[in-house]
């Protein structure tokens, strides 16, 4: 994405009142959906032709966060709000565009020196938001307290970590990273810049880094965070990308319920938030808001176990592909989302091109087919069944979600009743494998492993969610040769076939991926909803005079 | 009196102690804790990564060893350890949401009392009048509306109509009174139909009550002016009982704050209790109970203490 903005935004897709009450009832959603794949592109590249060369410069803009960041700490935290409290003023060596295309950040380039090593050369002249140069030792330093997080952080996100072993500097502007062995989750990790920070050498022995912090980004601290108040920025000086950013500030003030973010963007007390999808069609034709939308990586997923011994149903392959074509996904973006959305394998949709495309998932690996599901049944033997299948309490989508599969299922014998827990027991029965089925959610990943990693028997979760399956050895082949490969030419391949076979496998079921919304005061412009689900756009955003 | 006090500290003591042991315990036999929403959607995290979070967070022991370490840090270094989620102190997490939630109920209480005390007069004095029903029905109107309910439809009146809201980040009353009563004067309102109903049905009841017994009677047949019987002899007795629901309604009113306290954004202990609860941050759920109790049990014995005050009959005994 060019760093120039255009009059609205390139990614920006502004939906009208009629357009949204209406979509859903008027409009087939299979030709929506597919209509909704394209557009992002296109838009980009079109609006980005249109690139006005002079562009307002100042100004505040107040964007509500709906969920307090907890702290800003750049490591250990694992809640994406505090990614939003922090990401205006940390990054990486690495960024993504908002296309999840690599682009060089604090490194302005980077090369693989070995088979377990890469090289990175930091930019010339860049410097932090208190005027000092970013060395080697910053960034070692950073690396270092990555992989053992200070207080307020957890070793939590360590997790998260590729097979990083360690860093050298080469020269002062540049550093050696070694790896335990070929990881190319590395450059995802990097760009995401979600658990990769760079901050300057020794700064948690001087800062409170739970409320205070100095990055490389193009706004800096105003002040520090006050929990479950606000975080401001100004903008950073000594930013490294020319001319940016276009605002002087960006304050964001905390508001965790809806109504009153509504409320305050009616009344221009603020300019920006996110609002669900019901809260984007209460405010849409409101006179001095946009409401934007996007695809982001959150998308819905039906999970199963599958443990020794117990011989359940949904053991067989077959049963399993018949739950899948037996679900309406179109039916469920129309019902649940308006129709905005779109249908999603086990890798989130628009993920790049690591994914299958909405046209094969349409056509082919998630049609709806009742006559085939009912067959696949008949063919495994199974005539029908009763389950549970636990959700989330909230948000309420889940819930709509599931009556709509329960619906679906009933088609094919198969009883389902519905469960809904509050996060916290969700999350702890989840990832003790403590259910049957669960209809859950997926984020964000910086690199596509994330979301396979789990089929691979040496994964940790492995053990708890699919012990009793018989596996697939050339999934475990794909999830092995894709970690290891680092060349996005030669591994792009991998994960399509993988894609495949995890479509065949059906050991989880992709749903659809959902639209995010935020609404955004008229006078903001070069705003877009980001994918990764941060709030990226405000870094280029300007105020039209 | 000092007999009384003694007892009521020992009984308060006794109190918090098992209040204390109650939501530790309540807190921990809920399903699911810190580490599995910290870890939650993190395929990757083996076993051993928990179980180094959940030491660093201090709830890998027993549960004996928890408590005793929680319960030895409150009472010998008056430490209530640090939230899960922020890290920060519980001690200032608490103190700075203490007095937003103090200010919210006293000017909740205050504008309860303001408007109940004469609707309730007047009902019992205008009994079966036009005034009385009105009052009645605004009763039963305060009863019947949800707090909540009655918070957003303001703000969303007020946005909408108006084009105003609150401010929506907290503002002290040392830094601009004006704008500080701005902010509260409607999440207060909302706190107080409720109170406000129950108060001024229990006055209008026990005014009726009390307007009927010999006392009242002989008093007006001396000839002492209507108002005076109204005020010092009738309206003093009737406050006795009210009293006492005004000093429970306080403990219930922090508790309910909760949810008005998230819709209007201020950030009080219900607010941080709500949110504790979900993320399961026991340190901070359990400071904030124990806080709740310890002001159940001051104000309850406070109510206690008045009631000499208001009634020289009741006395507290040595």
């Amino acid at each position: 994405m060019s760093d120039k903005p255009s009059e609205s935004s390139p990614l920006e897709r502004e939906v009208s009142r009629r357009g949204l009450l209406a979509k859903a009832g008027k409009l087939g959603a299979g030709a929506l959906v597919a209509g909704a794949v394209a557009a992002p592109a296109e838009a980009a590249r079109s609006k980005a032709a249109r690139t006005s060369a002079k562009v307002p410069t100042g100004g505040t803009v107040t964007w509500a966060l709906e969920q307090d960041p907890a702290f800003i700490a750049p490591f250990g935290a694992t809640l994406t709000a505090n990614r939003w409290g922090n990401e205006m003023m940390y990054e990486s060596l690495l960024e993504w565009d908002p296309k999840l295309n690599l682009k060089p950040a604090i490194a302005e380039s980077y090369k693989v020196s070995g088979k377990k090593s890469i090289d990175f050369q930091i930019r010339k002249g860049i410097k932090f938001s208190d005027g000092s140069p970013v060395t080697a030792n910053d960034v070692i330093y950073s690396f270092l307290q990555q992989a053992t997080p200070p207080a307020p952080g957890t070793s939590a996100s360590t997790s998260q970590l590729p097979a990083i072993d360690h860093l050298e500097a080469i020269t002062p502007t540049s550093v050696r990273m070694y790896l335990k062995q070929p990881d190319a989750r590395v450059y995802g990790y990097l760009a995401w810049q979600r658990y990769s920070s760079i901050v300057p050498n020794g700064i948690y022995s001087s800062k409170n880094m739970a409320t205070d912090g100095i990055g490389t980004g193009p706004f800096m601290l105003n002040g520090k965070y006050v929990s479950n108040d606000h975080v401001n920025f100004v903008k950073n000086p000594n930013y490294w990308k020319p001319g940016l950013p276009y605002l002087d500030a960006i304050n964001f003030p905390i508001i965790t319920d809806e109504q009153t973010r509504l409320a305050a963007l009616r009344t221009g007390q603020i300019d920006g938030a996110t609002v669900s999808v019901d809260g984007a069609a209460a405010i849409n034709g409101a006179p001095n808001v946009t409401v934007l939308h996007g695809l982001t990586a959150a998308f819905r997923e039906l999970q199963f176990t599958i443990k020794p011994g117990e011989n359940k149903p949904w053991s067989k392959k077959q049963v399993r592909q018949a739950i899948n074509f037996a679900i309406n996904r179109a039916n469920i973006l129309k019902q649940v989302y308006n129709g905005y959305g779109q249908y999603s394998g086990v890798v989130a949709a628009g993920y790049g091109p690591w994914t299958l495309t909405d046209d094969q998932l349409q056509s082919k690996y998630e049609k709806y087919d009742l006559p085939t599901a009912k067959s696949l049944m008949k063919a495994a033997g199974v005539s029908g069944f009763d389950v549970t299948m636990t959700t989330f309490a909230t948000p309420t989508d889940f819930a709509a979600i599931a009556a709509l599969i329960k619906a679906d299922l009933s088609q094919i014998g198969i009883n389902v009743n519905i469960v809904p827990q509050d996060t916290a027991t969700f999350a702890a029965n989840n990832s003790a494998g403590a259910f049957d089925w669960d209809l859950t959610a997926r984020g964000m990943r910086g690199d596509v492993d994330g979301y396979v990693a789990e089929y691979h028997p040496a994964a940790a979760i492995y053990g708890k969610w699919f012990s009793g399956w018989g596996g697939n050895k050339q999934m475990f082949k794909d999830i092995g040769n894709g970690r290891i490969t680092l060349d996005p030419a030669k591994r792009i391949p991998i994960y399509q076939d993988l894609n495949k076979v995890l479509m065949d496998e059906c050991l989880e079921i992709g749903l659809v991926s959902v639209s995010k919304w935020q609404v955004v005061n008229r006078r903001v412009k070069n705003m877009y909803v980001a994918f990764t689900d941060f709030n990226t756009g405000l870094r280029n955003a300007y105020i039209k005079a | 009196m000092t007999t009384f006090l003694i007892r009521r500290l020992i009984a308060m003591i006794a109190t918090l102690f098992a209040v204390s042991v109650t939501i530790f315990l309540m807190v921990r036999l809920m399903t699911g804790d810190i580490i599995s929403i910290i870890f939650f959607g993190d395929e990757a995290a083996t076993d051993e990564q928990k179980d180094l979070v959940r030491k660093q967070l201090g709830i890998d022991g027993s549960y004996f060893h928890q408590y005793t370490h929680w319960a030895g840090r409150i009472l010998f270094h008056g430490d209530f350890g640090n939230s899960f989620q922020t890290g920060q102190p519980i001690s200032e997490i608490l103190g700075h949401s203490i007095h937003i939630t103090a200010e919210l109920i006293v000017l909740g209480i205050v504008i309860a009392l303001l408007f109940a005390i004469p609707l309730g007069v007047i009902s019992a004095v205008k009994r079966d009048s036009a005034a009385d029903y009105g009052a009645r029905l605004t009763g039963l109107i305060g009863i019947s509306i949800p707090g909540f309910w009655l918070a957003t439809l303001l703000i969303i009146f007020t946005s909408q109509v108006f084009n105003w809201l609150p401010p929506l980040l907290y503002v002290s009353i040392t830094t601009d009174p004006w704008k500080n009563f701005t902010q509260f004067v409607f999440p207060a309102l909302s706190i107080s139909v409720f109170t406000l109903a129950i108060v001024m049905r229990m006055l209008r009841a026990t005014m009726l009550e009390v307007l009927n017994l010999d006392y009242v009677r002989t008093a007006r047949a001396k000839g002492v002016p209507r108002r005076t019987v109204l005020i010092k002899h009738a309206l003093r007795n009737a406050l006795i009982p009210v009293v006492t629901v005004a000093g429970f309604e306080v403990g219930y009113l922090i508790a309910g704050a909760a949810v008005v306290e998230t819709i209007f954004n201020l950030p009080g202990v219900g607010f941080n209790l709500l949110h504790a609860i979900s993320q399961r941050d026991y340190p901070l759920i359990e400071a904030t109970t124990l806080l709740i109790a310890a002001v159940f049990v001051i104000v309850n014995t406070l109510v206690d203490l008045v009631y000499g005050l208001l009634d020289p009959r009741i006395s507290v005994a040595d």
